[in-house]
């Protein structure tokens, strides 16, 4: 493993807030079209508890990405709504946002996009910032730029990003998606282990079964509108994907996920 | 581009035995301006002084008129003009840019103007600013208004193009990360937007100062009562040829000043972390 992959112990100082729980309640959307409208889910109730892992699973088009956005305040709902709790039971949660792409500012350092995003943060410091990077493993390219930074590192940086501006929420849309399988496995075992340590509660928006069973406690299945499957992740961590219970397991969510091709 | 980032260049080069075009590099610029001086001088071997002076008496007649001060009253009559000109167009051409990169409808409604305004030569502008203008002696002060009025007209469907195509092409994922992230829109603007389309503002800003100063010494050719295109023009109409020279070498050692002391050290100082980026090696997860 590389020096950048080696991960820093985490400082308790930088996470101060609690994880939120999220409340997602009678849920609907739908876009006009050129034909009318289209309903891409409806009635969608969803409770996701504080320190959390849940995996929302669903095939291209389920509606996913537009659940997240809608989640994220991105998109409004065309019904219902989403709610969050906070320990001191304000409902005034910070959300931290990891994207597909990590759409950083190829003008702007690693640090300097760090620093972009914590604008209403009165805390925030360049030592913050650097502590974020060191966390992630990137202690040595505080001031380097996106560009001068493999696909993996800048996905890094994107994490480093939401986790700076300490979220009680981290929603993530299939941030390894676009990455070679050897470095998004080496980045999930780096978001478990963060997870575990920052005590956030994540939501998480994957097309890959394998990835959604080594990181959720939960499994979400959304697809023709709704979520049509709900499975807690029995195993133990940390999960071997070639174990015989990981297999099992996967069998039987790859069955579940399934199951509405045969309705 | 830094001392640091262009010594690591070198290096690279060298170490990759690419000596030859490390000296094309550092040499083809003054190779190119040492045969242009040497042609010169063998053409103007061929002709009278009167008409054709060498690189070197063409120095040093410009010299003399920077050194009585006449260069400099001339100058900053056109530099004036060619200051408004320059900020009439900017505004003009970067309001209609924004406009038609944030809308269709604008854009529709605009491409005719820029179309015919890239179409017709400054040339022609110079010659109506002129009529128009009363032969430009309408002024405001020492302004003249036909050089002024010639410049922006050309300029600004430069300017508009520049930064429509900008804005058009700004990465609306970074807006939707700031959005996301709930950053505002000051901070998008100074932090996201500019910074996305400084590139086209940067060539807008070069093209708007090379168009309007040609424009600007044509419209003073035809219609100044001083600065440098009516001080060339008056030259060739009292038969000193080489007077004109002399404006002329005035004029380049300007053009070249405003290149190399103001555009390269903005340039380099804007876009070095793309040099940063081409030299780096990028590896790792």
């Amino acid at each position: 493993m590389s020096s950048e992959t080696s991960q820093a112990p985490t400082d308790e100082s930088l996470t101060s807030n609690n994880a939120g729980s999220i409340h997602i309640e009678n849920l609907a959307k739908e876009f006009d079209t050129a034909e009318g409208h289209e309903q891409v889910f409806e009635d969608i109730n969803i409770d996701i508890e504080p320190e959390s892992f849940v995996c929302l699973l669903g095939k291209s088009g389920s509606g996913k990405s537009t659940m997240l956005n809608i989640v994220s305040g991105i998109l409004e709902p065309t019904e219902g709504q989403v709610r969050f709790e906070t320990a001191d039971g304000s409902g005034d949660v910070t959300l931290g946002h990891v994207f597909q792409s990590p759409r950083l500012m190829p003008w702007d350092s690693n640090l300097q996009n760090i620093e972009f995003v914590n604008e209403d943060n009165p805390d925030y410091t360049e030592e913050v910032g650097k502590q974020h990077l060191d966390l992630v493993g990137l202690s040595d390219h505080y001031h380097k730029y996106p560009g001068q930074l493999s696909g993996g590192q800048r996905q890094r940086v994107g994490i480093a990003r939401a986790l700076s501006i300490d979220p009680e929420v981290l929603l993530m849309d299939e941030p390894f998606s676009n990455l070679d399988e050897i470095t998004a496995e080496e980045l999930r075992k780096e978001l478990i282990s963060l997870w575990s340590e920052l005590n956030k509660t994540v939501f998480f928006v994957t097309h890959d079964m394998t990835e959604a069973i080594q990181l959720a406690d939960r499994l979400l299945m959304l697809g023709d509108g709704e979520i049509y499957g709900d499975l807690e992740v029995p195993l133990e961590r940390p999960r071997r994907i070639d174990s015989d219970e990981f297999l099992k397991f996967r069998q039987k969510a790859i069955d579940t996920f399934h199951s509405i091709d045969e309705d | 581009m830094s001392i640091r980032t262009q010594l690591s260049r070198y290096n690279v080069q060298l170490l990759n035995g690419d000596v030859k075009s490390l000296l094309s590099d550092s040499f083809a610029r003054m190779i190119g301006i040492g045969v242009g001086f040497v042609l010169w001088s063998l053409l103007a071997a061929q002709f009278p002084r009167e008409l054709l002076p060498t690189p070197i008496e063409t120095v040093g007649l410009a010299w003399g008129l920077v050194a009585d001060g006449t260069a400099w009253i001339h100058i900053s009559t056109t530099f004036q003009s060619l200051f408004w000109a320059f900020l009439f167009a900017m505004l003009l051409g970067g309001t209609l840019g924004v406009l038609m990169g944030l809308n269709s409808y604008s854009q529709n409604f605009f491409t005719p103007y820029v179309n015919i305004g890239l179409s017709i030569p400054g040339l022609a502008w110079a010659a109506v600013a002129f009529l128009v203008f009363s032969y430009g002696s309408i002024a405001l002060g020492t302004l003249r208004f036909a050089p002024v009025v010639a410049a922006t007209l050309t300029v600004f469907p430069y300017v508009a193009i520049n930064i429509w195509k900008g804005v058009e092409n700004i990465d609306h994922d970074l807006l939707r990360m700031a959005n996301a992230f709930s950053i505002s829109r000051r901070r998008v603007l100074w932090r996201v937007v500019l910074p996305n389309i400084a590139p086209q503002i940067f060539s807008a800003v070069r093209f708007g100062l090379a168009i309007g100063w040609k424009v600007t010494i044509i419209a003073e050719l035809f219609a100044g009562s001083a600065g440098v295109g009516y001080k060339l023009e008056h030259a060739y109409q009292v038969y000193q040829y080489e007077e004109a020279w002399a404006w002329a070498a005035v004029f380049l050692f300007i053009i070249i000043l405003i290149e190399y002391g103001v555009f390269k050290p903005i340039e380099r100082r804007a876009f070095d972390w793309r040099s940063d980026v081409e030299l780096s090696d990028i590896g790792g997860a």
